[in-house]
């Protein structure tokens, strides 16, 4: 009895969080008459690739995918090396002042966005970043958080034992992190690289800043201004195409490696 | 990634022998040249973090900072008026609206958002439950998409002529006010796509914390009758106060800082009488619209303090916790 209960609750909630990613996946493949369709169809009676086609030939989508998935890989590879290697160094290094450094970078994640936007505006605009993908790049490259989660991780998974087995082999240190260091820690890498890769991809507000020519735009900007075109109709069928595309790689790597999601978000929320 | 502010905290509050490491056995002699690299490689390896957050984080707060204190437009030297931008945002009615609307987003988004995903964190959790992974998955699955899609999608599902939600209702003679000019719905409309977007990122939190809960004080308080509700009330709820704490910090700095959602549907105006503007479309649009950059740093900076009492106030909530 309270099985059913329980599973009644599970089952309405998740139809609430999942119905609108249906409706937005099914509306992908309608046409716009048939989107709008009364009464709805649940499913596409005449599902058709038009939409996907259309907005391919004569929008600038494919193009604004294309950056998003070039900013989003250069970040990823940028992010993973350099969290990586801080973390290793405040994790199993000793050098003087190493913790007082790592109080710091960890005390700059208080730090509120907001507060960098317009200085890092002017900035960019200063050394001639803006309206580049590097401006996008390099502020996102070194997030204290990264660094801190591949301390934590790095300082749990290699044992000492190893480490000074291999420094007393005569290797260097940066030998050791590129050779012992990081083929154990792959796991923590991955749910690193998932993270910096989804926000990198989701984000709006600094692409939306820092971006001027249409054909740099990210997706998200793009999309945007689609749906600020009014005449003759707002392409709702584009729309939703195109958030289809974008939306398909992240659900793909969520159906495969759900884990490697979750791990990233509980990672030092809950202490264990 | 302000979200991890109480994070943060809690490090530095944390006793400094926690971040202390065990010493390591200095390495077998090495060639003179061999032992001043190894006192550098350490400050190399963390050097990027350190070189990035220089030019893109302390400079630019410094500069924000002044900024704020002047009546900058971009092009001329600007003018020193001191705390000028900040009293002059007291009498801003657009400012007042903003922080009275995210004032309103809060309330309607925190209570809703932790009760919600705790009450599906409790039950995926429930041993009667098959299929966990599953569940958590769909409940999760918002959490994947941009806010610019999610938004975008919930302005054509509720769109006042041919939207679906909206058709529907008219099927069974429901008349749905349009929520891009009904003032009253904007601050439902805003914390709808919140709650859809960010719930399955909270419940997979607070399901984390659940599953560190020893059993065997869940089996005791099973013995002592505390089963079903009365057990999430007297033993559950207490003992995963700290999570509970932490996901409200993370949700309170989340309000503070939304921009995507009310962007997308009331533009850098707010839509009818300003009813969904916040403090983020604000500064956006002072800054990049009206190019007062003075005035939208100061703007930066209030949301900065708000977000940073807020935590404190939250976290000292947490610090006075009795499990007694």
């Amino acid at each position: 009895m309270v099985k059913i209960l329980l599973h009644s609750v599970l089952i309405v909630a998740s139809l609430f969080f999942i119905a609108p990613y249906y409706w937005l996946l099914t509306s992908a493949f309608k046409s716009l008459p048939d989107i709008q369709k009364l009464p709805p169809e649940i499913i596409p009676l005449s599902p058709t690739l038009a939409n996907f086609r259309e907005l391919i030939n004569s929008t600038g989508y494919t193009q604004s995918l294309l950056n998003s998935l070039y900013v989003g890989i250069i970040t990823t590879i940028c992010a993973l090396f350099i969290c990586s290697l801080a973390g290793f160094a405040f994790a199993k290094l000793r050098f003087p002042g190493r913790d007082k450094l790592f109080v710091v970078m960890l005390s700059t994640m208080m730090i509120p966005s907001v507060v960098l936007l317009i200085p890092s505006f002017i900035i960019m605009t200063q050394v001639g970043l803006i309206d580049t993908f590097w401006s996008l790049i390099l502020i996102s490259i070194a997030p204290p958080f990264g660094i801190f989660w591949m301390r934590q991780y790095i300082s749990v998974a290699i044992h000492n034992e190893i480490f000074e087995a291999a420094l007393i082999d005569g290797a260097g240190y940066f030998q050791v992190y590129w050779k012992v260091v990081l083929p154990l820690i792959s796991p923590g890498l991955a749910s690193l690289a998932i993270f910096i890769f989804t926000v990198s991809w989701n984000s709006f507000l600094q692409p939306l800043t820092f971006l001027k020519s249409p054909e740099k735009f990210t997706y998200p900007v793009q999309l945007v201004a689609m749906q600020s075109i009014t005449f003759p109709v707002r392409p709702t069928h584009l729309i939703m195409a195109g958030a289809t595309l974008s939306v398909a790689p992240i659900l793909v790597l969520y159906v495969f490696l759900q884990r490697f999601f979750v791990s990233g978000i509980t990672a030092g929320a809950v202490k264990e | 990634m302000q979200r991890l502010l109480i994070l943060v905290i809690e490090f530095l509050i944390m006793p400094a022998k926690t971040i202390k490491l065990k010493k390591l056995n200095s390495a077998s002699p090495l060639k003179e040249q061999n032992r001043f690299w190894k006192k550098v490689e350490p400050y190399l390896f963390v050097s990027p973090f350190f070189i990035l957050f220089l030019i893109f984080g302390l400079i630019p707060l410094m500069v924000s900072f002044l900024m704020s204190l002047f009546r900058w437009q971009g092009v001329n030297p600007g003018e020193m008026v001191g705390i000028g931008n900040y009293l002059a945002l007291l009498r801003d009615p657009s400012f007042i609206r903003a922080l009275i609307n995210t004032a309103l987003l809060w309330i309607a988004v925190v209570p809703t958002m932790i009760g919600l995903a705790l009450v599906l964190a409790v039950i995926v959790n429930s041993k009667l439950i098959q299929w966990q992974n599953v569940y958590r998955g769909f409940i999760f699955l918002p959490v994947l998409t941009s806010l610019v899609v999610a938004s975008l999608v919930f302005t054509i599902l509720f769109d006042q002529r041919n939207g679906f939600v909206t058709s529907v209702l008219s099927n069974f003679a429901i008349e749905m006010p349009d929520f891009r000019t009904t003032r009253y719905l904007a601050i439902p409309a805003i914390a709808g796509i919140t709650l859809w977007r960010w719930t399955g990122y909270v419940m997979v939190i607070q399901l984390a914390g659940l599953q560190t809960l020893p059993e065997s004080v869940l089996d005791a308080a099973k013995l002592d009758g505390a089963t079903g509700i009365k057990g999430l009330v007297h033993i559950t709820i207490p003992i995963l106060r700290p999570v509970l704490v932490f996901t409200t910090v993370l949700i309170t700095i989340g309000v503070f800082n939304l921009f995507d959602e009310p962007f997308v549907l009331y533009g850098t105006k707010g839509g009818p009488g300003g009813a969904g503007l916040v403090l983020g479309t604000l500064m956006y649009r002072n800054a990049f619209e009206y190019f007062k950059l003075g005035y939208a740093s100061a703007i930066a900076y209030v949301v900065a303090a708000l977000i940073f009492a807020a935590s404190l106030v939250q976290l000292r909530f947490a610090s006075t916790a009795d499990y007694t």
